[in-house]
């Protein structure tokens, strides 16, 4: 049997926060809330979105020995002006991002364009490292990311969060 | 104070990680550590669940996105 893995989703002031197990979607808007609804918390355009803090979280390892390799990417283009930035990257990895309170001020941990494609190789770490390596249940780092828009930017685009990974039974 | 763990299928919270990993989800009628907590939402989206029959709306967008599509290949075959 495969590993069990899901997408989770911290929110709150760092001291005391959330963390929601199972998002079912990543809806980036004017809240620190998970599975929000964009017409309830719609991004004004010249403002950012929130950010968001993800994390893969393997609550089962099954029949696998190891889960590596993660690569996220978004796939659909934005809408005109706006622009998707994160944290991850194939190289330089900036080590495990510590988590702070979501912020709709422009990101300074988010500071990379999100790739439109698979980027061939890891860009999220695990432990702190694109090398590191899930053998238990457990976490990646901190996948963070944030839309940000101009002020003649346009509404309303879908896109979809790519997630992969090795498992290695 | 600590964190607070929440299901995002029930939304009920709990103090533990593990309190949650163990829960019997009432919206999935399994605990989040069995693959089968998770193949409610895979229903959802997957279009091959979709009764033989099922009449499938589609946005203007979408609609307006495959015609382009469309004409483009056609362009490419003259």
């Amino acid at each position: 049997m495969s590993a069990t893995v899901e997408i989770d989703e911290e929110n709150g002031n760092s001291s005391s926060p959330a963390l929601t197990h199972n998002i079912g979607n990543s809806n980036m808007g004017s809240a620190d809330s998970a599975n929000l609804n964009p017409l309830t918390y719609p991004i004004v355009p010249g403002n950012n979105s929130y950010e968001k803090w993800h994390l893969l979280h393997v609550t089962d390892m099954g029949t696998s020995t190891k889960i590596n390799n993660i690569q996220v990417w978004r796939t659909g283009a934005l809408g005109t002006n706006a622009q998707h930035l994160t944290n991850v990257r194939t190289g330089s990895y900036g080590g495990a991002a510590a988590y702070t309170t979501p912020t709709a001020a422009t990101s300074s941990v988010a500071t990379q364009a999100m790739p439109t494609s698979s980027p061939g190789s890891a860009n999220l770490g695990i432990g702190g490292s694109l090398g590191g390596s899930i053998t238990a249940p457990g976490y990646s780092d901190f996948l963070v990311h944030q839309i940000q828009t101009a002020k003649n930017a346009l509404a309303g685009n879908i896109t979809t969060l790519n997630y992969q990974y090795d498992e290695t039974t | 104070m600590g964190i607070t763990h929440l299901c995002g299928k029930c939304g009920k919270k709990f103090a533990s990680e593990q309190a949650y990993l163990k829960h019997v989800c009432p919206t999935t009628g399994f605990s989040p550590a069995e693959p089968k907590h998770f193949e409610l939402a895979y229903k959802v989206i997957s279009e091959k669940t979709l009764p033989k029959g099922k009449k499938v709306v589609l946005s203007e967008k979408i609609i307006y996105e495959a015609v382009k599509k469309a004409s483009r290949k056609r362009q490419d075959n003259v």
